[in-house]
């Protein structure tokens, strides 16, 4: 249990840093003015006539995806790309392991501590979002609002595995940075492309057409391994999960009589599981066979 | 059984080679003095036996284990100065100690360690304040939680003033006295003379020479070197000096020769230089340094060779 150690030190450390509260702050103001700007946009429509708006907790998650998918990730990969690799570089790494800690434990401590981080900024913003909610929408569902905050903590933790798992290949800080950039380049920023890529080799053209369901509305169709592609971005997975846990009534992929059990939203918590092991797996597979 | 032993390691990294087919043994209970110009391969050594590098070839064994394979129950034994180490910024002093004792179960006072290395008042501070002296004695705490077997010390006195390193020194011997056996690297004479029952000298990877203190000090003289400039320099002064008893080394560098020698030894050194020809135009005399002792084992090491 050497890494439950580490993981008390890290957050403790954690704990006193401006970071984290700056961190804090800037999730209760996105979240609860999200929550917020949601309430004056919905008032908005209903002004110009659209029909029955009503404020609803599912459409702040919807409307919330988005935005979350991209600032979880980034605040996470902030917090974590020098993680290792600053500990080596600067020699705070020299006592924790002249300490009787492996480097195994370094990697969990860290992840675990850096993501319980994390997870107390989100939660403290999640319940800042609860009392507008609570305040001003119509509908709450308990349910649907505790299930997104359960998918925003494990992004957070997936992207604090992934973090600390690139940090552990380099003990380079520098190039720790440039490895968490580029990941979050590659997986969030190119890879909608990439199934685009894909198909193109495949079937010789760039997108898939759209097709019309029966009551219109417009959906792609596409083969199941495209969207499955797709999903693979740990951002996708994470929407993908969380809309699958969240909205029964949402029309899935149209395009299939019956949902493929890879198309699920069980199959996206895998991915997203996959991530937060695979990641600081490779991560200590370099680390424990680097010299320090 | 040897507290720690290497054998046969060699450490390349790419094409420098750090450590060259050393072996070392430091008994159970000494003060073992690891000394050597900074860059001789002391950290790499503790770096070796802390399993932060690993070896290109050889093995070394602390307390008996691998230190590779068993990595993890040596440094529940054992404890460790790292050189070059950082504090955690934002932690206290207590912290920290607090952090080692969790680590290792201990279950020591944080606070009377910090007492005892004379930094009670920095128990509540936040580390990243710390002087550096006050950060070796922070990590000296920490190397003692648990009442280790070993203590394995890299530079301990770096950042420490003259008070503070005759403190650390009473602290290594209290430790020996207790029957920790202690293994600390320096480049500095004084400071392994002072307190070691033996020394290991390295020089670019290799151990040149393992003595006890006293074999040490015959070997370089009673402590003083001579730097003689003469008008100009020949083989015949050369040989004339290094004829001269007392003597145990000689270099050149153009017409200036140093050597190290006994202090009786002096006059007759100025004497054999005048009378092989030459003119002294300047002299002078210091206090052996680690130099005059490498100076010494190696100019032996030639003649054994």
């Amino acid at each position: 249990m050497s890494w439950a150690a580490i993981a008390r030190k890290d957050f403790r450390d954690a704990a006193r840093s401006k970071a984290l509260w700056g961190l804090t702050v800037l999730f209760v103001l996105f979240m609860a003015g999200f929550a917020y700007l949601f309430t004056l946009l919905q008032g908005q429509g209903q002004g110009q006539g659209q029909s029955d708006a009503v404020l609803s907790s599912l459409d702040y998650v919807s409307f919330l995806m988005s935005p979350v998918a991209l600032l979880v990730p980034i605040t996470a990969l902030v917090i974590t790309h020098k993680s290792i690799a600053g500990e080596v570089e600067s020699g705070s790494a020299k006592f924790l392991l002249s300490l009787p800690h492996t480097r195994r434990d370094a990697v969990v401590g860290k992840v675990v501590g850096r993501g319980s981080v994390l997870a107390a900024s989100i939660g403290v913003g999640l319940v800042a979002a609860l009392v507008v909610v609570l305040a001003l929408y119509d509908v709450f569902d308990a349910g649907v609002f505790l299930t997104f905050a359960v998918m925003t903590v494990l992004l957070g933790f997936v992207y604090t595995g992934i973090g600390v798992g690139l940090s552990a290949t380099t003990k380079d800080s520098g190039r720790a940075t440039i490895l968490a950039a580029g990941f979050f380049v590659v997986f969030e920023v190119v890879w909608g492309f990439a199934s685009n890529a894909l198909y193109y080799l495949v079937e010789g053209s760039f997108s898939p057409p759209f097709a019309q369901a029966a009551d219109g509305t417009p959906y792609l169709d596409a083969p199941g391994w495209y969207f499955f592609v797709q999903r693979l971005s740990p951002s996708e997975a994470f929407a993908s999960a969380t809309q699958w846990f969240t909205d029964s009534t949402a029309t899935f992929l149209p395009a299939f009589d019956t949902i493929p059990f890879y198309l699920t939203g069980w199959a996206s918590l895998v991915i997203l599981v996959a991530w937060v092991v695979v990641v600081p797996a490779a991560g200590f597979y370099v680390f424990s066979r680097a010299d320090l | 059984m040897a507290a720690i032993e290497l054998s046969g390691v060699t450490k390349r990294y790419g094409d420098v080679t750090a450590l060259h087919d050393l072996d070392l043994e430091v008994r159970d209970g000494e003060i073992y003095g690891f000394l050597g110009p900074n860059g001789a391969g002391k950290s790499t050594t503790i770096d070796i036996l802390l399993d932060f590098v690993r070896p290109t070839a050889g093995s070394a064994t602390v307390l008996g284990h691998d230190s590779h394979a068993d990595s993890l129950s040596i440094r529940q034994r054992i404890g460790v100065l790292p050189e070059g180490f950082h504090v955690y910024e934002r932690l206290t002093g207590r912290q920290h100690v607090e952090f080692a004792i969790e680590s290792k179960g201990a279950n020591d006072d944080p606070d009377a360690l910090l007492e005892r290395v004379g930094i009670p008042d920095a128990a509540d501070r936040k580390a990243g304040g710390f002087s550096k002296g006050m950060q070796q004695r922070l990590a000296l705490a920490i190397a003692l939680v648990g009442d280790p077997e070993i203590l394995i010390l890299d530079e301990p006195s770096t950042g420490l003033d003259p008070n503070g390193a005759r403190e650390m020194r009473s602290i290594i011997t209290e430790e020996a006295n207790r029957g920790a056996t202690v293994f600390f690297s320096s480049h500095i004479l004084e400071q392994v003379e002072a307190v070691c029952d033996r020394v290991g000298i390295l020089k670019n990877g290799q151990l040149v020479a393992e003595d006890t203190i006293r074999g040490l000090r015959d070997a370089a003289g009673t402590g003083s070197s001579l730097t003689v400039t003469v008008d100009e320099l020949s083989a015949d002064i050369l040989a004339a000096v290094e004829d001269v008893p007392g003597v145990s080394g000689v270099s050149a560098d153009g017409d200036t020769l140093t050597v190290s020698a006994e202090n009786a030894a002096k006059t007759d050194i100025l004497d054999a230089v005048e009378s092989a020809g030459g003119e002294v135009e300047d002299f002078a005399t210091r206090e052996a340094s680690l130099d005059d002792v490498f100076a010494a084992y190696t100019n032996d090491e030639a003649v054994e060779a």
